[in-house]
């Protein structure tokens, strides 16, 4: 070995070179590393010289190979730290080169890349052996010196500092994740960590734990050695054996997994957790660990007669139990914890919703509310209230409903008997159940629904709608043909345009203080709104006009068949609102737009003095139905804005039907066609084509 | 020779050398582990330099092996170790050989293991056999399903369970989850460790699996894993939720579910966890990554246990 | 990850590339007729099952055999052979 002592393998003032540099993990882990470490020098990848990496506020050179690297970078920048990221099959060839042109320098090589032959891990063994220089690995995640705030590899993940505060306890793990778990559970115990060693778990692991308990035991600030272990390898048996022979002197804590492996022909994870022979089981390594300690295996809440000091240290049956044994140890030994603060870890459910089984659980299985710890807790709340109605999971839905069900005997909307719908309700209760989910809240809601449908049906036989139904009935169609045809003449602009409305109220009310529609206290709410609506239009509408672009026109306003009339009000829209106010309900809806026609005139937005039209009024009840549940999460955004296209549709659908008996009986076959003479040819004759 | 005196040779990598050994036996035709110490030869070969006929031999005479025997029986040992080596094994054993009456070894039985992640045996073009697996339909569909790409894992191996339905991520983590879940009466249906940042594609393939086979006799649906350094649980959660909407229907009862995660971008994955779950009505208990997973596991073992206990009519909602 | 080799693959292609000294072996189905051939030259003769999981001898999937029916029904027999949760690809004699 190289190394005498932990910082050997890592410490600040090294040089890290990164090996395929572009590649995806190892770009990104380097992005990070250099953030949290600043101490890559550079790296290579075949075919990419002369690149560079973009980092935050800088960027790291990357050569074609290694001979590149050290060509281009000055002497004293050149790289002690070689870390591989290469694929298995060039990572024997990569390591050879660092070796032949290291002459010296290099110190450590930590191989990340998973899948290395065995083979291949022999000959690096023997090949770097030869050279004094240590390699960690295959399959390592890295090491972090934590006092040193550097690390080589993903230890940590993406934000080391979150989970490694400086301390005393050094964690060696068979499994790369397990440092980090390990080092955040002792962490809540008051314990930091100095250094956390992920030994990679190919079948041969390259630094054995023999060695690495060697420079664990020259470090002067490591206290405690907490080992995470798995099956496979005599590393556990070899490392006691030495610990014996020099009479250690430093507490260990152990956790040894995959007795699974023990009795199964299971593959685990990991290439080396394989049981081959005495003293590679989990249980073997079990009892290697409880003959060398001396003491049963530690359960919390035990207790130690004098006679029996866990001096040598404990190991653990639950990986939970760790910290716990830590803290009993560092009791025990009378040293002090790295922390003051001391909280055990436990079951803390961040969210929860058992529902009736939860009432059925014996009290051992019911857990309290939890806390969700920052910054979780802020982003959940965050996405809560900008996130407005349902957010809805997708699911098979070829044979399955929500909307209906019939078992034969009793068709149902939403689980509501249609027989005792038709016995008790009127349509538009139904409409609003079958189109929201849910009956009206409100019994007025049922009769503005209907009134918007009547409103709807027709208006007049020159509307394009109307028109499309009288073109049909002359072209001989069936009535629903027709209706289909009223449908196909309905566009964005000709009764789609409640679909806009609503998506502006929604924009303006969602996640406001506007909870309950018809409450009249929301007044000043309302005009707030409408006024910043109407000074964002005037904003946006100067800006349009500097670009020389169209603006943007507002829903629903503006209705040019009462463009001239003296006091600008859509009648079909005013029976509504004298409805409400017979019946003594505000409407919010209503309100807004009625202060928004007022408001744009005044603050000059338009000249125009604009009519609150049908399709708005349509779309103010609907939205007034479905405010409620949008609130409460309970529809979705997407279905509240279709809601609107759909009511006025299905009221002209009708109204069409109306105009094709009409026209059917009365006109003659043919006659909306429009003869040749009144037809206006625009394209000059052209000769026929060669 | 008499039978007492068959030969037991192996070529495996050991990781007291780091280095292959080559290991040798007079004591041949028994279970290595039963062959005492004394009557085997452990011998390190340089993995550069392989392994020559003077060094067998004098192995070989160490142990006491017959003068005319040493000879041939070197010859063989080093075309052993030629095979072992240029086929690229990460073992290979015969045991026995049988030495003829004129001196001349016999291999009478075999068996070694390819190094999958040695490309050597590959360039042989071996004719090697499919053997017929005895496993399941869904270990099988897994299995085709996970080497048809290498981004992010697809591992299970059945454990015959019929309680906990384990969607697991981390070779380290899987392992003690399911040991837990075992100590504290889980009886987990299979291991799985599904890591390695999957694509959205890839998470709800395998999932898919995972609950078209599972989810109709399963007790508890337990996901879980440690603090992700790398896997985006946005990602890889939504790919699940889709999943189990999926196949929800296939239950005739809710299943209560058991979460816990942590790692990147994990609250909008945690979320669109629990509105699928809303949307299904099935209870649920979502943890973060300040539980530790053991305890996690162990809540669902308890959990699978006592649910086990209930007569079925009061499982359902 | 790992890749299994059974005895029957080793005496079929790997013995022979390295000049591994092995025993002459018939694999099954064979005729009849070749079985008696090979009892008669080999003398005696040992049935095993083409199986890859170990402890072959101590599970029954071996079986030494002199005569030519015998033989039949124990090749018959181990080349169905299941084991540790494993099936038999074919059994052969050597």
């Amino acid at each position: 070995m190289h190394a005498k002592s932990l910082t050997d393998l890592l410490c600040r003032g090294d040089r890290v070179a990164v090996s395929n540099i572009t590649g995806r993990e190892a770009a990104k882990v380097t992005e990070i590393s250099q953030r949290y470490a600043a101490n890559i020098v550079g790296g290579w990848a075949l075919g990419r010289g002369g690149g560079e990496i973009p980092l935050e506020q800088s960027t790291l050179p990357v050569f074609s190979d290694y001979a590149d690297l050290l060509e281009h970078l000055p002497p004293e920048g050149r790289p002690n730290k070689i870390i591989i990221y290469s694929p298995p099959e060039a990572v024997y060839g990569e390591v050879k080169n660092v070796v032949k042109a290291a002459s010296g320098s290099v110190q450590t090589i930590f191989i990340i890349t998973e899948h290395v032959s065995i083979e291949v891990s022999a000959k690096i063994h023997k090949l770097c052996s030869s050279e004094q220089i240590d390699v960690i690995g295959g399959n390592t995640l890295g090491v972090i010196n934590v006092a040193d705030h550097v690390r080589i590899g993903a230890v940590g993940g993406d934000a080391p500092e979150e989970t490694f505060h400086p301390g005393s306890a050094t964690i060696i793990s068979n499994s790369g994740n397990m440092v980090n778990t390990i080092a955040s559970y002792l962490y809540g115990a008051g314990f930091g960590t100095r250094f956390g060693i992920s030994t990679g778990k190919d079948q041969l692991i390259l630094t054995p734990l023999r060695d690495l308990l060697e420079l664990a035991l020259h470090d002067e600030f490591t206290q405690v050695i907490v080992l995470y272990v798995e099956p496979g390898g005599l590393y556990e048996q070899m490392a006691v054996q030495w610990m014996q022979e020099v009479g250690f002197p430093k507490p260990i804590v152990v956790y040894v997994g995959g007795t699974i492996a023990d009795d199964r022909h299971l593959s685990l994870g990991h290439a080396g957790a394989v049981v081959e022979g005495a003293g590679t089981s989990a249980r073997d390594k079990m009892a290697i660990f409880d003959a060398y300690l001396g003491v049963p295996p530690f359960t919390p809440g035990m207790t130690f007669p004098p006679d029996c000091r866990p001096n040598r240290g404990l190991r653990v049956q639950a990986l939970h139990d760790l910290p716990e044994a830590v803290r009993v140890l560092y009791d025990v030994l009378e040293r002090e914890r790295d922390y003051r603060h001391y909280s055990p870890l436990r079951l803390n459910p961040w969210l929860k919703n058992m529902g009736k089984l939860g009432t059925r659980l014996p009290p051992a299985l019911v857990l309290g509310e939890g806390t969700i710890p920052s910054p979780y807790k802020e982003q959940i709340e965050q996405f809560h209230r900008t996130q407005f109605g349902r957010m809805t999971a997708r699911r098979e839905m070829r044979n399955a409903s929500h909307a209906s069900s019939n078992d034969g005997a009793t068709p149902r909307i939403y689980g509501r008997s249609a027989l005792h719908l038709m016995e008790t309700r009127s349509f538009g209760h139904a409409l609003v159940l079958s189109w929201t989910g849910h009956p009206p809240a409100k019994p007025f809601e049922a009769d503005l629904v209907e009134k918007t449908l009547i409103a709807a049906l027709s208006n007049g036989p020159g509307t394009i709608s109307a028109q499309a139904a009288k073109l049909s009935a002359s072209a001989g169609n069936s009535p629903h043909t027709a209706m289909i045809a009223t449908l196909a003449a309905i566009g964005d602009v000709h009764g789609g345009n409640g679909r806009e409305a609503v998506a502006l109220m929604i924009d303006s009310f969602a996640n406001s203080a506007l909870v309950d529609p018809y409450d009249a206290s929301c007044k000043d709410l309302v005009a707030q709104k409408a006024h910043d609506l109407t000074a964002d239009l005037l904003r946006r509408k100067r800006a349009a006009a500097e670009q020389d672009v169209a603006f943007q026109r507002v829903p629903c306003l503006g209705h040019p068949v009462y463009r001239n009339d003296e006091v600008n009000y859509d009648p079909r829209e005013q029976v509504l609102t004298r409805f409400l106010e017979s019946i003594s309900v505000y409407h919010a809806f209503f309100d807004f737009y009625h202060q928004l026609a007022f408001a744009m005139r005044h603050a000059g937005v338009t000249r125009n003095v604009l009519a609150v039209n049908v399709d708005a009024a349509i779309a103010c009840v609907w939205l007034g139905v479905c405010w409620p549940l949008l609130c409460a999460k309970r529809l979705s955004v997407e279905r509240a804005k279709n809601i609107a296209i759909a009511a006025f549709a299905l009221a002209r659908a009708a109204g069409g039907a109306g105009e094709y008996f009409d026209h059917a009986d009365f006109g003659q076959p043919m006659d909306m066609r429009i003869p040749v003479s009144e037809c206006v040819a625009l394209s000059p004759d052209l000769p026929d084509d060669e | 020779m008499p039978a007492a005196n068959e030969v037991y040779t192996a070529i495996t990598y050991d990781s007291r050398y780091l280095s292959p050994i080559l290991t040798l036996s007079l004591r041949g035709g028994m279970d290595v582990e039963s062959i005492p110490d004394s009557e085997k030869r452990s011998f390190p070969v340089d993995v550069y330099q392989g392994l020559d006929a003077y060094q067998a031999g004098e192995l070989l005479e160490a142990l006491g092996c017959p003068r005319p025997v040493i000879s041939p029986m070197s010859r063989a040992l080093v075309n052993l170790w030629d095979m072992f080596i240029t086929s690229g094994m990460k073992m290979c054993e015969v045991n026995p050989w049988r030495i003829s009456e004129d001196h001349r070894p016999v291999a009478c039985d075999f068996k070694a293991v390819f190094d999958e992640a040695n490309f050597k045996h590959r360039n042989l073009e071996l004719e090697l056999p499919e053997y017929p697996e005895n496993v399941s339909e869904f270990q099988e569909e897994m299995d085709r399903w996970n080497v048809k790409s290498y981004q992010g894992q697809a591992h299970v191996s059945e454990l015959g369970g019929s309680g906990v339905l384990p969607i697991l991520f981390g070779g380290g983590a899987s392992t003690i989850i399911i040991e837990t879940l075992m100590q504290s009466g889980g009886d987990p249906m299979f291991l799985s460790d599904f890591g390695g940042n999957p694509p959205y594609d890839r998470m709800r393939g395998t999932a898919g699996i995972c609950f078209k086979h599972k989810l109709a006799k399963a007790g508890v649906l337990l996901i879980l894993g440690g603090k992700a350094n790398n896997t985006r649980i946005d990602v890889t959660f939504q790919a699940i939720a889709d999943a189990l909407a999926e196949y929800a229907p296939r239950r005739s009862t809710e299943l209560p579910v058991i979460v816990g995660r942590g790692g990147p971008r994990l609250v909008p994955g945690l979320l669109a966890l629990q509105r699928c779950l809303e949307e299904l009505g099935w209870p649920y208990t979502i943890f973060g990554h300040d539980t530790p997973i053991t305890m996690v596991a162990q809540y669902a073992g308890q959990l699978c246990k006592y649910l086990a206990t209930l007569p079925s009519d009061r499982k359902t909602a | 990850m790992s890749h299994e080799v059974g005895e029957l693959t080793f005496l079929r292609e790997l013995a022979p590339r390295y000049a591994v000294p092995v025993p002459e072996f018939l694999e099954w189905p064979a005729e009849r007729k070749t079985v008696q051939d090979c009892l008669a030259r080999w003398k005696s003769a040992v049935a095993k099952a083409d199986i890859l999981a170990g402890g072959r001898g101590k599970a029954g999937l071996v079986e030494q055999v002199s005569a030519v029916s015998d033989a039949v029904r124990a090749l018959k027999r181990l080349s169905a052979a299941e084991h540790k949760g494993r099936l038999a690809r074919t059994s052969y004699l050597v």
